[in-house]
């Protein structure tokens, strides 16, 4: 099954996230990163087989903010090309486009875009997702 | 001319030698034919070798004058020649426009000079000719035996207009300020000379004793050409002497009455001859009256010409009032300058310079500036460059060093502009006081980038609150709507997960909320200050977190500070509080955590410390530990404003803060506090 990484602080939004995995039928492993550290550390260390797909990286964040992870990640060669979908709350106009001069692929402003991204996933290769009943593991 | 000068010596010597009566008369006519031709185009040469067009109008009509004379002559041969001899006849028509043509030309140079003089000079000229007038009837009248008034009148007009036109230009000298010259007298003595040879001329054909190759004929043709040497030449060659120029003016005021007592005198004298005929006395009579009414008409100008110059006079001291009290009046220093020093100052420059107008003026405004200019340029040669570019009609302006009295500098700005005084250029110079403005100016520049810093501060704010504001709301839509869709598919069993995280969402809105009251409450609410002893404000905050330290097995000890501080009370408790409780939070995995508060002295002042042993803080993140909202563990509870309180607290009243941390566990973290105005108990 594939991997999502999804880097978020509040835990209640983590919890949206996956309740919305849930409702859309996004069959995935759920990989949850609370802070801009923890990402990098972790993303560093992952081994080959266990590489996110997907990255869904909320832009304010403790310790490293997200630009700065979303920077970095693109530093790593193995996740040059990984699609990253950035999240937003104030879907402040500014943190998008430097999110996309940065080579992010997408946005999601929360929480009237699920819909949106459950659009936006064909768009971005991920034809494996298959839309099933099955709720998606989350480690 | 040398050709036309050589034939008319050759008729003269001629006229000498020969003793036939006919030849000498064909001689003279030649003579004067050649000569008056002469003179007619030496004054067309002049006319086209004239330097200005006014110059070339005045010859040109003297050259119309010699060709109408010239013309004159010619018709004067033909009728010698064919023997009909009638007066006046088509020669005398062109005789006589030479005075007036004459006249014309004299009155052209006039035109340069002003109105009123011009009127004056038009009067005093009629007042001589009626004068001229008067002397030749009185010549002629006595001798005109059977000729008929109007071949009388135009024997007259011979001289009249001849000596009129002399008379205007006999005028010129006074009005125009004429200075000697041979370029305009020959033209006045040649048109004097003949005028005076024309009334000997016709005197003589009354009395019939008219001859052939006489000298008074010869005289026609050598003034013929010096007539035509004149207006070759002419040009009124002025002088701005003030000597000649008063001179000249007491000869116009003067000259109306020697008109008016020379006609009364000759009225009187004729009246008074015996055998003067009574026609003679009236003419002098009626003359001499002419003559007394216009020189009271001149007169009466010359007293308007005075009304106008007292009038002109009262609006120039009314002028200088007005510009003397803008002088006086300025705010800026103004100053008059010859090429070196100040020759006029105001009152303002005594104040600007501290010293009184005489240390001012007469003294050059290197003087009262520094050896060096703000650019390193020694002042002397600055200052001579810029009046040197001022005197050369470019105005300067420029900033200047200036010095006072005693011995302080200050900034000016100096304008320089050239001022054309007839004959003697000055410069104005205007120094204005920058130091106020400078002063204004860093100020302004403070200012900007306060605001600058607070703009982009007050960004940072509202991006961060807007963000962190939002977050709640988000959690509460999202599952208000998961709420929603539960009840409609029946799930009531996942309504009961879900509502939790709405309550909580609206429970952290809500201590936001407060936070950012109280935030905003700092600074802009402030309770009066009072003393607080320190070690007593510590442990009343170590009191209010007791419950806390007690839960965490935690030990919060403190050493005596012994400093007050003059500050707002419960903000203050508030910052120890606030680091006492952070210091709790972040123990980690220490076993027996501890917390100190003290004062040491640091960097060689006093300070008061809260130090922990807990897990510290990392440096990386060291930048951001006192942000609004930023929470280093997003799993610790608070809304991640503590610190960014404590620290609007610490700045209010003056104070700094900062901490120190290794971010090894067990080493924990040291803040340190710093308030300038605390004193020793």
């Amino acid at each position: 099954m594939q991997r999502v990484l999804l880097v978020e602080d509040n835990e209640d939004h983590a919890a949206l996230v996956v309740r919305h995995f849930e409702r859309l039928k996004i069959q995935c492993i759920l990989q949850h990163c609370k802070d801009g550290q923890e990402a990098l550390d972790y993303l560093e260390s992952v081994p080959v087989k266990e590489r996110p797909a997907l990255i869904l990286l909320d832009l304010r964040l403790p310790k490293v903010d997200g630009l700065d992870v979303l920077r970095r990640v693109r530093e790593m060669k193995v996740f040059s090309e990984t699609p990253i979908v950035v999240l937003t709350t104030s879907g402040a106009s500014g943190d998008v486009s430097r999110a996309y001069q940065l080579h992010a692929n997408s946005f999601v402003t929360k929480p009237a875009d699920f819909e949106a991204f459950r659009d936006l996933m064909p768009h971005l290769g991920f034809y494996w997702i298959s839309y099933n009943r099955v709720a998606p593991a989350v480690t | 001319m040398l050709t036309g000068s050589a034939v008319v010596l050759g008729a003269f010597a001629g006229i000498l030698f020969i003793r036939d009566t006919v030849w000498i008369r064909i001689l003279d006519n030649v003579h004067w034919t050649v000569s008056y031709a002469t003179g007619a185009a030496l004054a067309w040469m002049g006319a086209r070798n004239a330097d200005s067009i006014e110059g070339m109008i005045v010859r040109r009509w003297f050259a119309v004058g010699l060709s109408c004379y010239t013309v004159g002559q010619i018709l004067w041969d033909i009728q010698v020649g064919i023997g009909w001899n009638p007066f006046p006849g088509p020669s005398d028509f062109f005789y006589l426009l030479l005075g007036p043509c004459f006249a014309v030309g004299f009155y052209q140079t006039l035109r340069q000079s002003r109105g009123a003089q011009i009127r004056a000079a038009l009067l005093d000229t009629a007042a001589l000719s009626t004068t001229v007038l008067a002397i030749t009837l009185a010549f002629y009248l006595p001798r005109r035996g059977t000729n008929s008034p109007f071949t009388l009148s135009v024997m007259a007009l011979y001289p009249v207009l001849m000596l009129s036109a002399a008379c205007l230009a006999l005028i010129l000298i006074p009005t125009l300020r004429l200075r000697w010259s041979p370029r305009w007298a020959l033209l006045l003595g040649a048109s004097m000379v003949n005028g005076g040879l024309w009334m000997q001329w016709n005197s003589l054909t009354l009395d019939d004793a008219l001859a052939d190759g006489t000298l008074l004929n010869a005289a026609f043709s050598v003034t013929a050409i010096c007539m035509g040497a004149g207006a070759l030449v002419w040009k009124a060659v002025t002088s701005t002497d003030a000597r000649y120029d008063r001179w000249s003016e007491g000869w116009l005021r003067i000259l109306p009455l020697i008109l008016v007592v020379g006609a009364s005198v000759g009225a009187a004298l004729v009246a008074t001859l015996p055998g003067e005929k009574d026609l003679v006395k009236y003419t002098t009579g009626a003359a001499a009256l002419f003559v007394v009414i216009l020189a009271a008409a001149r007169q009466s100008m010359l007293l308007a010409d005075r009304d106008n110059l007292i009038a002109a006079r009262e609006a120039l001291r009314e002028t200088e009032t007005t510009f003397l009290s803008l002088f006086e009046g300025a705010y800026d220093a103004v100053f008059i300058l010859d090429d070196k020093n100040y020759i006029e100052c105001n009152q303002r420059s005594e104040e600007l310079f501290g010293r009184p107008r005489h240390e001012i003026v007469g003294h050059s405004p290197v003087e009262f500036s520094p050896p060096l200019q703000a650019d390193g340029v020694p002042s002397t040669d600055k200052a001579r460059e810029k009046i040197a570019n001022a005197l050369a009609g470019y105005p300067q302006r420029f900033e200047w060093i200036h010095i006072r009295s005693n011995r302080m500098l200050f900034n000016a700005e100096v304008s320089l502009k050239r001022i054309d005084y007839p004959g003697r250029p000055r410069l104005l110079a205007i120094v204005r006081d920058m130091t106020a403005w400078k002063r204004a100016e860093l100020e302004r520049d403070r200012l900007i980038s306060e605001l600058e810093e607070k703009n982009a501060e007050l960004e940072r704010f509202t991006y961060t609150v807007s963000h962190d504001l939002k977050s709640p709301l988000v959690t509460i839509q999202s599952f208000a709507g998961f709420i929603r869709s539960d009840l409609e598919e029946k799930a009531y069993d996942k309504i009961a997960t879900d509502l939790p995280f709405i309550q909580k969402a609206a429970a952290k809105m809500d201590a936001l909320l407060h936070e950012l009251l109280e935030l905003s409450r700092i600074g802009r609410k402030v309770n009066t200050p009072e003393d607080c002893e320190l070690d007593r404000i510590v442990s009343y905050a170590a009191d209010i977190v007791a419950g806390r330290v007690a839960k965490a097995g935690a030990k919060v000890i403190l050493h005596p500070i012994g400093l007050t501080l003059s500050a707002d009370k419960p903000r203050l408790v508030e910052v120890f509080q606030n680091l006492i409780d952070n210091a709790l939070k972040f123990m980690g995995d220490q076993e027996l955590p501890e917390v100190h508060v003290g004062r040491e002295h640091k960097n060689g002042r006093d300070v008061v410390y809260v130090r922990d042993n807990g897990e510290g803080i990392d440096p990386r993140y060291h930048h951001k530990l006192f942000g609004l909202f930023e929470k280093l563990h997003p799993e610790a509870e608070g809304t991640g404003m503590g610190l960014a309180i404590v620290k609007r607290i610490v700045e209010i009243h003056g104070g700094q803060i900062w901490f120190e941390s290794e971010g090894k566990p067990g080493l924990g973290t040291t803040f340190y506090l710093h308030f300038p105005g605390w004193r020793t108990n």
